[in-house]
């Protein structure tokens, strides 16, 4: 007899995933700052760089800059991610849901799997998209550029994928922990921006003891090339990725505890 | 079969359902009543698992629902009509339930023809009436041909059409020895629709019965017309009868009709109207459910608010 089994939910998770417009709207915003920022900043740049410093010069890193819209796209991928599951909560469908699924864990995997996978899909194609464009768009006389032939450049473009799936997997964390649309996207947000802001009004000594924590730190090293210098100390790519990966499995671990105790 | 045994559930100081035991047999179609926030949603979610309870247990044909394993061919259930995503079609909220229990998707359409929504099955279900989303709430109760079927309040919003349509299905999935579960906070309409009546109050079991066991728990009443007003109220003093007076009419409870009829005759008082009530089940409600009401709004005075 066909029962519920891991692949079935995930097949209908996926489904509810693709049949909602937010879904649709969310990635195309995703795409449009990927590519379309960081199309604008490299060419921003390139009409800046004859008027650098020399100290700008030597700092100049064409991966960043050419990636440098996925630290705008990561909201919309935070909202893809928060809404998988807060949208099931504030309608009232979670318990359809798990009227046809009793099991809880069952549905996270389901729900996370798809996500995960959906998001780093579009995020690769658009680090790699924004990338070769920044490029292209930056390459003229004098300037620097980057190859995927270089192994840290090929790392640099697809830890910004993995960096925006983590960011999704992020806001889906804290989804299942605050279970409204509005607080999570707060709190996402708060993450990300009202953080660094804070840490930068603290002595430059706990600033740079705290800032590289943040998760924009972790996702500025996992996407530079190594060893550029910027103005407060980051980790190392690889690093930054055990770090944000560590933060993203306690989220989503506390989310989990939640929902499994708690009555829906 | 659903069978509820000693269920408890506290929220925080509220106590929502309150040892609660009752058995739901298949062949016939049980009406759940009990005054808004007697405990009747909550004792659903009990059973399906949904929240946890603080005491007791609920189990279908035997088994814990958590336990199930492939949870819709054995329980279909219809919680709230409005709990579904606003964005998605009719036709893909299904499509999403049938996938996950493995269910073939040309189900899905014959449970759109079922409930008659076959035409507007791709329209966004956020635009759906609330009639519209209860025939879509049922059509995913019944998608894995479920031999146990819960239905919270399915009658709200429903057109007369839909209401009679509502009842017949109902009576025959239970003809086909179904277990259903039908709740109401509305006694008019289940006196219809139902066989057998589990009556709560405040969480707490108030009772349990058949139609006919329940219409006998209340008193009939007697209506009277009469042209002597003043020498009838006094003959119902001198007998101290219980009276109360209707815009045409007094009625009195609990006295034969044949006691009424014999002394007016004998206190020289025309009677225009002499007519025996028999007591109808939404009066036994009422009467029975009186104590447990949890909000109770009061009669407006003529003219003010």
């Amino acid at each position: 007899m066909p029962r519920v089994s891991i692949i079935s939910v995930i097949r209908s998770e996926f489904l509810k995933l693709r049949t909602l417009r937010s879904t649709w709207l969310s990635f195309a915003i995703t795409a449009a700052l990927t590519i379309g920022f960081g199309a604008l900043i490299s060419y921003v740049t390139k009409m800046q760089f004859p008027k650098m410093s020399f100290i700008e010069k030597a700092t100049f890193d064409p991966i960043a800059i050419s990636l440098v819209g996925t630290l705008f796209a990561q909201f919309a991928v935070g909202v893809i991610g928060a809404l998988m599951i807060t949208s099931e909560f504030v309608s009232g469908s979670i318990r359809t849901t798990l009227a046809a699924v009793p099991s809880r864990m069952r549905i996270l995997v389901a729900k996370a799997a798809v996500l995960k996978f959906s998001v780093l899909i579009v995020g690769l194609i658009c680090a790699f998209a924004a990338f070769l464009l920044g490029q292209v768009i930056m390459s003229g006389p004098g300037i620097p550029t980057a190859t995927l032939a270089d192994a840290n450049t090929l790392r640099a473009v697809l830890l910004a994928g993995l960096y925006l799936m983590l960011l999704s997997l992020l806001g889906f964390g804290l989804g299942l922990i605050i279970r409204q649309t509005a607080g999570t996207i707060s709190a996402f947000v708060s993450i990300l921006l009202v953080l660094p802001l804070i840490t930068f009004l603290l002595p430059a000594a706990w600033r740079d003891a705290i800032a590289k924590f943040l998760p924009s730190s972790l996702g500025r090293s996992m996407m530079s090339a190594p060893g550029s210098i910027t103005e407060i100390p980051l980790f190392s790519p690889w690093a930054a990725t055990g770090i944000l990966i560590g933060y993203v499995v306690l989220i989503i671990g506390i989310g989990a505890y939640l929902f499994e105790h708690r009555d829906v | 079969m659903i069978e509820v045994q000693h269920l408890t559930k506290r929220f925080g100081d509220n106590l929502a359902v309150d040892d609660l035991s009752f058995t739901v047999k298949p062949g016939i179609v049980t009406g759940f009543l009990g005054p808004n926030g007697s405990g009747k949603s909550t004792t659903m979610r009990l059973i399906l698992g949904l929240n946890s309870p603080t005491s007791g247990t609920a189990t279908i044909n035997g088994q814990r629902f958590a336990e199930l394993k492939a949870p819709l061919r054995e329980v279909g259930a219809l919680l709230d009509a409005k709990a579904l995503h606003p964005g998605r079609s009719a036709r893909n909220q299904l499509v999403a339930l049938a996938l996950s229990n493995q269910i073939s998707l040309s189900r899905v359409d014959e449970v759109l023809d079922i409930v008659g929504l076959t035409d507007v099955a791709n329209r966004r279900a956020g635009d759906f009436s609330l009639g519209m989303s209860q025939r879509l709430g049922i059509a995913s109760a019944l998608l894995g041909d479920p031999g146990t079927l819960m239905f919270d309040e399915p009658i709200n919003g429903l057109d007369p059409e839909g209401i009679r349509w509502v009842r017949d299905f109902f009576q025959q999935l239970a003809d086909e020895g179904r277990t259903v579960l039908v709740s109401s906070h509305l006694m008019s309409e289940m006196a219809l629709t139902a066989d057998h009546f589990i009556i709560i109050g405040r969480g707490r079991m108030i009772t349990e019965g058949s139609k006919e066991e329940l219409a006998k728990s209340g008193t009939g009443s007697v209506h009277v017309r009469t042209p002597l007003h003043q020498e009838f109220k006094q003959l119902v003093a001198d007998k101290q009868w219980q009276m109360r007076e209707e815009a045409d009419a007094f009625v009195i409870e609990g006295v034969p009709v044949a006691e009424i009829g014999d002394q007016s005759f004998a206190a020289g008082i025309p009677l225009h109207e002499l007519s025996a009530r028999e007591v109808s089940l939404e009066d036994s409600f009422m009467a029975l459910t009186a104590g447990a009401v949890e909000y109770t709004g009061r009669r407006m005075r003529k003219g003010k608010l």
